[in-house]
């Protein structure tokens, strides 16, 4: 459609259609639909003074930031942390794999510890000292630490 | 010095103009608590629009306009049941069409020779042209028919068609431009437009 188109079509159509503008008539309509209305002004009762605006909340750029924190930490708190499946893993595989002298070093206990607690570390010492082939009343903690060090 | 009523008269003045100037939303949060000042200005906003929607449907203005004012009693029942309030306009406009394709049917004016006949009550030219042109509308789909009707009476711009149907102005150029090629070929081919 060119231009020339567009002008006398458009003359035809306001022409014909163009009416005046309607005017809303409040005080017409309040009368011809009183049911209505009322359920409208039945609503101011029921409302709160103070409505709780979670969405708009919820729509500020620091909550979504906090959301987004908290979603984090969560996430990372639950990577961070061993299945307790694990556990088991890391403890069995300390004693079968490593050496003596392995199983003594802090951070060999340190996990134990981490593991199992005292008792967990008590029990890697005593492996630790059964592969060493001596027996536990015999061997006094300077002759361990003699043997730790390598001298 | 002012009297009481002539104060009275003042303050709704000056609340008409504050609650002209809000948008929409927060017209319609108001309306749902309760607010009939915010009702009645979100009608008087919609309200060319939306009987044109209807006279695009019933071909009679009256008709149309008591569409209209039905379409606002339904809203006022169901405002709270609105999930997106900034689409307030659109909502509307979908209960109005409804209301209108009911009338239509319970007064029998669906078919698309009586919306032909009736398409204004007042009658600007006796030369045939404005019979003319309301065959050729009545030849449109309902939605050309809608977006013709918005335009051309009341002059809205595409910004506020957009709001009321619910589609991109794109889209209403692109619908606005088949609905009036359609007409131009109609009308054309009954001898109207040829220089």
């Amino acid at each position: 459609m060119n231009k020339k188109d567009d002008k006398w079509l458009d003359e035809l159509i306001t022409r014909t259609i163009n009416t005046t503008k309607p005017q809303f008539d409040s005080e017409k309509w309040k009368q011809k639909y009183p049911d209505e209305f009322k359920t409208l002004l039945s609503r101011a009762a029921k409302a709160p003074a103070h409505p709780i605006r979670w969405t708009s909340f919820l729509k500020k750029p620091i909550a979504k930031v906090a959301a987004a924190a908290v979603i984090i930490l969560v996430i990372g708190f639950f990577m961070t942390r061993p299945a307790p499946d694990k556990k088991v893993e890391i403890v069995e595989m300390t004693n079968a794999t490593k050496s003596p002298a392995e199983m003594l070093t802090l951070k060999s206990l340190t996990i134990a510890y981490h593991n199992g607690g005292i008792e967990a570390v008590e029990k890697q010492c005593d492996k630790a000292i059964e592969k060493l082939g001596l027996k536990s009343e015999r061997i006094t903690v300077q002759e361990l630490l003699t043997y730790i060090d390598g001298v | 010095m002012c009297s009481t009523s002539e104060k009275e008269g003042l303050e709704r003045v000056i609340v008409k103009r504050q609650l002209a100037q809000k948008p929409d939303i927060a017209l319609v949060e108001a309306a749902i608590r309760g607010d009939p000042d915010s009702f009645t200005e979100l009608c008087r906003r919609h309200y060319p629009a939306m009987v044109a929607i209807a006279h695009s449907a019933l071909g009679d203005r009256h008709l149309a306009e008591d569409a209209a004012q039905q379409a606002f009693a339904k809203a006022a029942e169901k405002l709270p049941q609105l999930k997106k309030k900034s689409q307030f306009a659109g909502w509307l406009a979908a209960i109005c069409r409804n209301t209108a394709r009911d009338m239509a049917r319970s007064t029998k004016l669906l078919h698309s020779n009586d919306i032909a006949t009736k398409t204004t009550a007042a009658e600007p030219h006796n030369d045939g042209t404005g019979e003319a042109v309301k065959e050729a509308l009545s030849k449109l789909s309902a939605s050309a028919r809608e977006v013709i009707f918005l335009r051309y009476y009341d002059g809205m711009s595409y910004e506020q068609m957009s709001a009321v149907l619910g589609i991109s102005e794109q889209a209403i150029n692109g619908r606005l431009r088949r609905a009036k090629r359609k007409l131009a070929n109609y009308l054309r081919c009954k001898g109207f437009g040829k220089v």
